[in-house]
């Protein structure tokens, strides 16, 4: 493939070429509950349920049957809504990281109300999973300018909402505190397709695409999946393409494959020079 | 997550709905919208629509379940008695077809309206429910116990029925239909809106009863007989007609209405017990 090759600064581990992680961005009620508050969750409010009675079962079945880990987005409200659920993906290893604790617009939020939120959802955690986050990606990406200083400030090891990259890159706030971004991409996501009612093969073609174009350049892979009922992959037609994206993935050797977490321990070992204001 | 797949009516492997929500004029009426020029797209219904699925079910030999809002079932009278004739059933939904939340006492005076009017034009008091345009509120659900009715389809939380809940409780009385709609497409509405093509949305109806045909047994389809954003247009009725001669070609295949599969979910002779992980709404 040719390709824009100079714009990844990175030398993967054990000589890939590229990496990947398996993301899922859980969103359950949470979303109907902060996007549409003055509605009851019934009818065409109950696609997050959906996701988790029936959506992030199927996904987990699926990671259990590949012995994939994969790192699970979720708002702190949901986590202890669903316990069996949360239950069920610390028990097979996932990463769990946080997501808001109701999946709230963070960029209209003032700085101490996402202090708040954030210890909200880190006290839930702990409760839930027995330890705080150290991983977070923005609910709906939104987010303001203080959330990354918040964040490194509160030990978070990375963030995933930026997409302004191919590799991941090194952040640190006014107190020298790091932070690792690990760039998201709307075209690696279901909810783009699915919102738009393409077809589940669509999306397949659409996963296989943009891995072989991000391995291409030597980036960093980050799809995300959620389990809901409407935008989501949780149905079970829509299992079949997060299917052939993980065999996507398995088909290439040259590829690491591994959670964000360890993604961004590696980053952070391998930074050199000063990192990017957060 | 391989849902068992129950001892379905006839032992059946999958069964399948196919649904009909009428939403003539009323859609738009109930908006505050004449119904002429681009908004008259409901009147298609009424000219056009149901009468190709009437020729098409009997040609398939299939019964069907249509909802009906009161207003259109006022104005239809003589159409919606044709459905209930060639042996489908003709169940609520809405009176202008509402789509939003409504105080409690108007919305128990329009569900109470709506039943009274299909039960004068067909004979038969209606025994089912769909909220217009998926709209729920906590108490519609007891209103419609009031109201004697054995399932509501509404809801788009899980892939089996289970019991509706009634102020808090799993019913004994009334099921839930799950129509898992606008998201996954197994309602016309978005589809056509968004300009995907009849050869695509067939591709994608094939595509889920195929999963689902494997996984729970359970498809419902839910369509439109308008113009506009619904499928009674011939090109569009003949991807409902080429996906029904598909689903024929599987084995184990039940054609059911709503309330004869309502009837045999609530049979405790059945042993159907398929209770929700959670009970809903919003807390």
């Amino acid at each position: 493939m040719t390709s824009t090759a100079a714009a990844t600064n990175i030398e993967w581990p054990d000589g890939s070429k590229a990496a990947a992680t398996i993301t899922v961005n859980f969103d359950g009620e949470s979303v109907e509950r902060t996007a549409t508050p003055d509605d009851p969750q019934w009818g065409r409010f109950s696609y997050g349920r959906y996701g988790a009675q029936v959506g992030v079962h199927r996904l987990l079945d699926l990671f259990e049957q590949r012995g994939v880990t994969a790192t699970f987005f979720i708002p702190a409200w949901d986590a202890e809504r669903h316990p069996e659920v949360s239950e069920r993906i610390a028990a097979a290893g996932h990463e769990v990281a946080g997501h808001g604790y109701f999946h709230e617009d963070f960029s209209e939020l003032t700085v101490a109300h996402q202090q708040d939120v954030l210890e909200r959802s880190e006290q839930t955690f702990e409760r839930v999973f027995g330890a705080r986050p150290t991983g977070w990606r923005a609910p709906d990406g939104l987010m303001s300018s203080a959330t990354r200083s918040l964040l490194a400030a509160r030990g978070y090891q990375y963030e995933s909402s930026f997409p302004d990259d191919d590799v991941p890159y090194v952040v640190a706030n006014e107190d020298g505190e790091r932070l690792v971004e690990l760039p998201v991409f709307a075209g690696a996501s279901d909810q783009l397709f699915y919102r738009a009612h393409r077809l589940p093969g669509v999306v397949a073609q659409a996963w296989r695409d943009e891995f072989a174009a991000v391995s291409g350049v030597g980036g960093l892979f980050v799809p995300t999946i959620h389990p809901r009922g409407d935008f989501g992959s949780g149905r079970s037609v829509r299992i079949k393409s997060v299917e052939a994206l993980l065999d996507a993935i398995a088909e290439r050797d040259d590829v690491w494959l591994a959670t964000c977490s360890e993604v961004a321990a590696y980053a952070l070992a391998q930074s050199e020079g000063e990192p990017l204001p957060a | 997550m391989n849902l068992q797949p129950g001892q379905w009516p006839d032992g059946a492997k999958c069964i399948v709905a196919i649904t009909i929500d009428w939403d003539g004029h009323s859609l738009e009426v109930g908006r505050g919208l004449e119904p002429v020029g681009i908004r008259a797209a409901g009147g298609y219904s009424a000219r056009r629509g149901v009468r190709r699925m009437l020729d098409m079910f009997e040609r398939h030999e299939i019964a069907a379940t249509f909802f009906v809002p009161g207003y259109d079932a006022e104005r239809h009278a003589e159409g919606v008695r044709e459905l209930i004739d060639a042996g489908h059933e003709v169940s609520t939904h809405g009176y202008t077809h509402e789509s939003d939340v409504l105080e409690r006492d108007q919305e128990r005076e329009l569900l109470e309206r709506s039943h009274r009017i299909l039960a004068a034009v067909t004979g038969t008091a209606p025994i089912g429910w769909r909220s217009p345009s998926g709209r729920k509120t906590h108490w519609t659900t007891s209103v419609l116990r009031d109201l004697g009715y054995r399932y509501e389809s509404s809801d788009k939380d899980y892939e089996r029925p289970y019991p509706v809940v009634v102020e808090g409780e799993p019913s004994t009385q009334m099921i839930e239909f799950p129509n898992n709609t606008i998201g996954p497409g197994l309602d016309d509405a978005p589809l056509w809106a968004q300009g995907v093509a009849p050869h695509e949305v067939l591709e994608l109806w094939k595509a889920e009863f195929e999963a689902i045909y494997e996984d729970g047994g359970y498809f419902m389809l839910t369509y439109h007989p308008r113009a506009g954003f619904g499928t009674g247009p011939p090109s569009r009725a003949h991807v409902v007609d080429q996906l029904v001669t598909h689903i024929k070609g599987f084995d184990g295949i039940h054609f059911t209405r709503l309330g004869d599969l309502a009837e045999w979910c609530l049979d405790p002779q059945h042993g159907f017990v398929d209770p929700p992980i959670r009970i809903g709404g919003r807390v």
